[in-house]
């Protein structure tokens, strides 16, 4: 990881989106250590709502949150971000130089994914998990949708037809999802021996690409950035919408496979958000707070996921279930705290730990 | 958005594609549903015997003494029983038995026994990788009166060709080894069948002892040969 200089200007509303997906990943992290067992009527603390439906009930069809967005939107802010990254390198410092950096995001988000999968696997369980180091896990799905987005952009420089070519992606998807050739995730699925395909890298994927199309929008032209919502973000997003309530009743969304509603409903809600932020800095409204989150998007992301971790094991159940306000203070208010002061320090001094 | 009529039409098509295909898939995927239901009834007897295993060493249950040798004892603990109705007090049919909590807000689930359930599956017990080690081993079955240890076999017609039949065990590898076959073991170990489901359609389930299930073509390749389904099912009667 290193400094580098600017090649973009950096859009305050835009960071507070990034910083918006970055609190939905703190929370999780805190929902989920604390899901409890409904069935055996062990605690569950916080709200059911902001925590990924697996850890209540893990089946077909699945129970999906908010929160199980959180991923495909996080892909989908790194497509968005990662369009003017890209292309701001290709168009002032050629073509070697943006496919270095392309190869040096996927790289770092490798690494990630390597500490994660083979490191504190092995360390903790004395394995090693290659099918989560290679497309399995959270760090390797980024880093695989990082890769698809950036070769998007290189062969399809039009994002017109590059969003149309998505969408088929995602109807294709969704038919590999729906032949019995394939296996999906639940385990009553391999009893036929069907063959394993990365169906949640490749939503993932597609979803990455999606939001690179809504990056081009934005940034094609910056002189009418509201005609770029206008002609483009706004009406996309509620295609997707529609889109999505469809494929939901015909295959619902499922976080672990990203199927193509749960696509579908990250781009829409994506969407929805840029404009949900961009609207709040024309009305000069502002959270700094998640302005200083979403700078560091990829470092909240990866100290979240360690630091809050070893702070949540230290914390006594007991203490947790005799209180639920002790539970929205030190898993809903403190791990949010802890990172945005890191953030806020970072902001303060112009660091950006980027990749 | 302002677009020329072609990209909607694209668009449409795409759509329309989709359509088709997609019910096509659906109802292939439909049609094998039951099919993922038969692998997965089979995957639960397994684990009644896999439950009895992993409290008993790792030894898989004997074939029963008593009426019918090959086939799993529903009385081994730990009994088997499937998930059924929810309990409705005002029932007055029988109930093996009550799985009691707050499961999605009922008080009571009910529990019916796999006893029928297992009537449809073979289980054989012993190590045999081929139809002759099969063949002698419903011979050596039917000589004897107690199946709790190791049976005697003819010269070379026992487990991978031993002179007896071994039980069925998750350290087998690790016996066959000490007893020299222990290449062998490792070329058949994912052949050796624990559970046959008696075949219907031309179709039948196998579940072998690495733990994996397969549903293979009848009559067909070992263990699903006319010869052994008539074996095991002559010693039924």
């Amino acid at each position: 990881m290193q400094e580098v200089p600017q090649l973009h200007p950096r859009y305050d509303w835009l960071d507070q989106a990034r910083g918006l997906v970055v609190i939905l990943l703190i929370v999780s992290m805190g929902t989920a250590e604390y899901s409890g067992d409904m069935v055996m009527g062990k605690a569950v603390l916080g709200s059911p709502m902001l925590n990924h439906g697996y850890d209540y009930y893990d089946g077909w069809p699945p129970i999906i949150t908010f929160i199980d967005l959180g991923q495909a939107l996080f892909v989908f802010m790194m497509g968005f971000v990662g369009y003017t990254a890209f292309t701001s390198r290709l168009r002032k410092r050629g073509k070697l130089s943006a496919a270095l950096y392309g190869l040096r995001r996927v790289s770092l988000l490798y690494a990630l994914a390597g500490i994660d999968s083979v490191l504190l696997n092995y360390l903790e369980h004395g394995e090693v998990r290659w099918a989560e180091f290679l497309y399995l896990g959270t760090f390797s799905c980024i880093a695989l949708g990082t890769l698809a987005a950036f070769i998007s952009i290189a062969i399809i420089a039009n994002a017109d037809r590059r969003i149309l070519v998505a969408f088929a992606l995602m109807l294709g998807h969704a038919l590999l999802f729906e032949s019995p050739r394939f296996d999906h995730r639940e385990w009553y699925e391999d009893v036929l021996n069907l063959i394993r395909f990365p169906f949640g890298a490749a939503g993932l994927c597609i979803v990455a690409i999606a939001g690179t199309c809504f990056g081009q929008w934005y940034y094609s032209d910056l002189s009418n950035p509201t005609g770029a919502f206008k002609d483009r973000i706004v009406p996309i997003s509620m295609y997707a919408m529609i889109g999505a309530f469809c494929m939901d009743w015909i295959q619902p969304g499922s976080h672990h496979d990203t199927t193509a509603s749960l696509q579908l409903w990250s781009v829409a809600i994506g969407g929805f958000m840029l404009m949900m932020f961009y609207a709040f800095s024309l009305a000069g409204f502002r959270f700094p707070l998640l302005s200083s989150l979403g700078k560091n998007l990829l470092l909240m992301f990866a100290v979240g996921g360690i630091v809050l971790g070893i702070y949540m094991d230290l914390l006594p159940d007991a203490l947790l279930i005799s209180s639920p306000l002790l539970t929205l203070l030190l898993i809903g208010i403190v791990p949010i705290a802890l990172l945005g002061i890191l953030a806020t320090i970072l902001d303060r001094r112009g660091i950006m730990v980027r990749a | 958005m302002k677009h020329g009529g072609g990209y909607w039409i694209t668009v449409a098509t795409l759509i329309f594609v989709f359509t088709v295909t997609f019910h096509f898939l659906n109802k292939q995927r439909q049609a094998v549903a039951p099919l993922k239901d038969e692998g997965n009834t089979l995957t639960s007897v397994s684990l009644i015997a896999r439950a009895y295993a992993q409290y008993n060493d790792g030894e898989w249950p004997a074939l029963a003494s008593t009426g019918n040798p090959f086939r799993l004892s529903p009385e081994v603990p730990p009994l088997g029983y499937t998930i059924s109705s929810r309990f409705d007090h005002k029932t007055t049919g029988s109930v093996d038995a009550l799985l009691l909590g707050r499961i999605n807000n009922a008080k009571a689930y009910t529990l019916r026994s796999m006893a029928e359930t297992v009537k449809g599956y073979f289980y054989l017990g012993y190590a045999v990788s081929n139809e002759s080690e099969l063949l002698a081993l419903t011979v050596a079955v039917k000589q004897s009166a107690a199946h709790g240890g190791e049976l005697p076999a003819p010269a070379g017609a026992g487990t991978l060709g031993l002179d007896r039949f071994f039980r069925l065990h998750g350290n087998l590898a690790e016996t066959m080894a000490r007893e020299g076959a222990g290449e062998k073991f490792l070329a058949s170990a994912r052949r050796i069948p624990v559970l046959i489901e008696k075949p219907k359609d031309g179709w039948s389930w196998v579940y072998f002892l690495d733990l994996h299930a397969e549903r293979l073509p009848y009559p067909g390749e070992f263990p699903l040969t006319e010869n052994c389904i008539k074996a095991l099912a002559e010693a039924e009667r």
